[in-house]
């Protein structure tokens, strides 16, 4: 008896323990006594994320200042497209722009960092540390806004790749679902096996695989197979390249045969065909195994609408071991901006606030770099959410890998990756290797000047 | 004899009359065929502008909606701030087009009427701007926006576009062409030359007026890339900023139904623009591309 009314107190007293910490928690003081809270100013803030994918930042901003200081004006420039973006905010912060806040990235941090556009934000984490900062972080991420030696970007979320799964056309081919233990040679298998021209029409209606090259795709998207054969895209010292190396150009000729030598993988033209881009193949029921980020996994819920059974796999491990891709995006305070001090209160109640870090990454199916919120990427009760845990948090967070960043990354990718690898992609080169020469030359001349 | 030879010759005139028409036949049919490739897109924004959204994502695509949603339009125009946007569009279209038509035909008329030391080398330089890419030139005009206090306000995509090298060049093209006894006719009538600008030349210079008043609105009404880069607040951003804002990073999360109904707005004026001044956009082209020179 007297156990179990200690244990019945012990339960009580933990419940206690915890709803107190929460209400501390709620009560907690986000600021950092820098700024006065009858400020009155505007803050400007920019990013690419548009409509239905910026709210779960601008909630906790509305919070944040109705809170503490209810006379700034916010002054939000987002939705500004991918490739557009990263040619107006160099334009803006070069020319001195007032911008208090931007949305970066991390294969871009470096680039940002070295032309001086972005503020140091290391005295201030010292100053007033960010709650879980760095060990509840996941660390690819921490690393990637780090420019030698300083951190110019606090990461808030992560994104890791994975197979969508058309479970319905496996089963329908007595195939198993991959798993992170499946090598290149089963996934190819597969694709082989599922791959049909169901009305024979001559042209193909099932493909194994989706997604995996289209033209435009970036080095990022690919480093994780290039690494699992074996290649990298430089060396450690980032002084020369490897994109000649023999297991990079494995992997890269590996990715252009599953389009041209195996027909496994839709051509560029078939994606065009769709209006819109591989995903659409995937909701509609024409590829197997679609390779995507995380963050696509609400949407594509939504497409797909029940019309058929689909779940969540991990990437398979390579000849030279298993790799994931990992990329992500934090908050940045640009050199120019006017309210530097506010604008890191508001990363740090962004970053850290409990209250809200569970229901942006909900809305964004983002996985925070907080690794404590994981499980919040994915909505309650949906079938694939065990699948989701597995293939994006537990695997991303273990085998994650991206592309060793530097600040010539960004002109690398746009004028030497994507300029010769694309011509693998659309069928004009069917040899990888011959254009591996050429982007490696090209990368060489760029590293080296 | 000759009434058998009148007989070939009107079967040969009946002939080539009838090839003719086979040849007008021929150009239009093929002329139709290209107008049907370059409306295509538009019968397709029209198209998707009707459509659900679930029928929009649908493989194969549909090109007649299964039911016509006319309330695009309005979820549209209601989903952001678009008549401002409107608004704006129109202001900004409007400052720039007036202003040039003033700067370009002023420079026009001094670089082709008025006699002073360095006159065409002046020309030359100012059109030699021409070749200077307009990238070259954002960072250094943010800069000066900046300073001015331009940044967020119409002003900074109006006033840097108010003078033309191109619209000075057709101008001074045009207006070589005018015949200058018209103009000693007029000083002999005591007219000085801002009087002989507006009351002889600017009304002979009406189609290359209205082909640069066409061309001006169009590039100033799609305007996107020194806006984006300039505009950041929602209450000064023009359409094509306003356009933008519906979309998404994924491609899966835009509201294709939404953009394509937007677009069809952004696209009426310049459809009227070009409609109503077709005539003067040919005419002045072919006058100031034609007869242009010295």
């Amino acid at each position: 008896m007297f156990r179990k009314l200690a244990l019945v107190a012990a339960i009580i007293a933990l419940l206690s323990l915890s709803l107190g910490a929460a209400a501390a928690q709620d009560d907690m003081d986000w600021t950092c006594g820098m700024v006065d809270s009858d400020l009155a100013a505007t803050f400007n803030f920019t990013g690419w994320e548009g409509p239905g994918e910026v709210d779960k930042f601008l909630l906790a901003f509305d919070e944040f200042f109705n809170a503490n200081y209810p006379n700034v004006q916010q002054v939000p420039n987002t939705g500004v497209a991918w490739g557009d973006y990263w040619t107006t905010l160099p334009a803006q912060l070069a020319g001195g722009a007032e911008i208090d806040m931007a949305w970066m990235h991390d294969s871009r941090n470096d680039t940002f960092g070295e032309n001086g556009w972005l503020l140091p934000l290391d005295s201030y984490m010292e100053s007033c540390p960010i709650p879980g900062w760095p060990d509840h972080f996941v660390g690819t991420q921490i690393d990637a806004f780090n420019y030698q030696g300083t951190q110019y970007a606090i990461p808030y979320d992560w994104a890791p790749g994975g197979f969508y799964v058309n479970v319905d056309i496996l089963e329908a081919a007595g195939l198993e679902i991959p798993t992170e233990e499946s090598t290149w040679d089963d996934i190819l298998e597969i694709a082989l096996a599922v791959t049909e021209d169901t009305d024979g029409d001559g042209t193909t209606d099932i493909w194994g695989l989706g997604n995996l090259a289209s033209p435009g795709s970036g080095g990022g998207g690919h480093y994780w197979i290039v690494k699992s054969f074996g290649g990298d895209y430089w060396n450690e010292e980032i002084t020369e390249s490897r994109l000649n190396d023999e297991g990079t150009i494995a992997a890269l000729q590996f990715i252009a045969d599953l389009i041209w030598e195996h027909g496994v993988h839709p051509t560029a033209d078939a994606v065009a065909a769709t209006g819109f881009g591989s995903e659409l193949l995937f909701a509609n029921g024409n590829v197997a195994l679609h390779y995507a980020l995380n963050d696509a996994a609400s949407r594509m819920d939504e497409l797909i609408a029940g019309e058929f059974n689909w779940t969540l796999a991990p990437t398979p491990t390579g000849p030279a071991g298993r790799y994931q891709f990992v990329g992500g995006s934090a908050f940045a305070i640009p050199s120019s901006s006017t309210q530097p001090d506010l604008a890191y209160e508001l990363i740090r109640y962004a970053l850290a606030n409990p209250a809200h870090l569970c229901r942006t990454a909900t809305m964004g199916a983002a996985l925070v770099s907080q690794a404590d919120f994981h499980n919040c990427a994915v909505p309650e009760g949906a079938a694939y959410a065990d699948d989701y845990n597995h293939a994006f948090s537990v695997m991303g967070a273990r085998d994650g890998i991206h592309p060793t960043y530097h600040s010539k990354y960004l002109e690398w990718e746009t004028s030497v990756y994507v300029s010769n690898f694309d011509l693998l992609w659309t069928g004009e080169e069917r040899d990888a290797s011959v254009v591996a020469a050429a982007a490696h030359e090209q990368t060489n001349m760029l590293l080296g000047g | 004899m000759s009434a058998a030879m009148g007989t070939q010759k009107r079967k040969t005139r009946f002939g080539q009359k009838e090839l003719l028409r086979l040849h007008d036949l021929l150009v239009y049919i093929v002329l139709s065929v290209v107008g049907i490739i370059f409306l295509l897109p538009f019968a397709w924004m029209v198209s998707n502008s009707l459509k659900s959204i679930k029928e929009i994502y649908r493989l194969p695509p549909t090109f007649i909606p299964d039911t016509m949603q006319f309330s695009n339009y309005i979820d549209a125009w209601t989903a952001t701030t678009f008549d401002r946007f409107f608004i704006n569009s129109v202001i900004v279209s409007a400052c720039i087009v007036l202003g040039q038509l003033f700067t370009a035909s002023l420079a026009g008329y001094s670089f082709a009427r008025l006699r002073y030391p360095g006159r065409d080398k002046i020309f030359l330089l100012y059109i030699s701007l021409l070749m200077v890419p307009f990238t070259v030139l954002m960072i250094p005009l943010y800069v000066q926006m900046r300073h001015f206090g331009w940044v967020n306000s119409l002003n900074a995509v109006i006033i840097p576009f108010l003078f033309t090298p191109w619209g000075t060049f057709l101008m001074r093209q045009f207006m070589v062409t005018i015949p200058r006894e018209l103009e000693d006719a007029a000083r002999i009538d005591g007219c000085g030359f801002f009087r002989t600008y507006a009351l002889i030349i600017l009304p002979l210079t009406k189609p290359a007026l209205a082909t640069l008043a066409l061309f001006t609105f169009l590039s100033s009404w799609n305007s996107f890339q020194w806006p984006l880069i300039v505009l950041g607040t929602p209450a000064v951003k023009t359409l094509p900023l306003g356009l933008y804002s519906f979309q998404a990073q994924s491609s899966m999360r835009t509201p294709w139904h939404l953009i394509m109904a937007a677009a069809t707005f952004v696209v009426l004026p310049i459809l009227v623009a070009f409609v109503v001044g077709q005539k003067y956009y040919v005419r002045g082209i072919v006058t100031s591309g034609i007869k242009g020179g010295g």
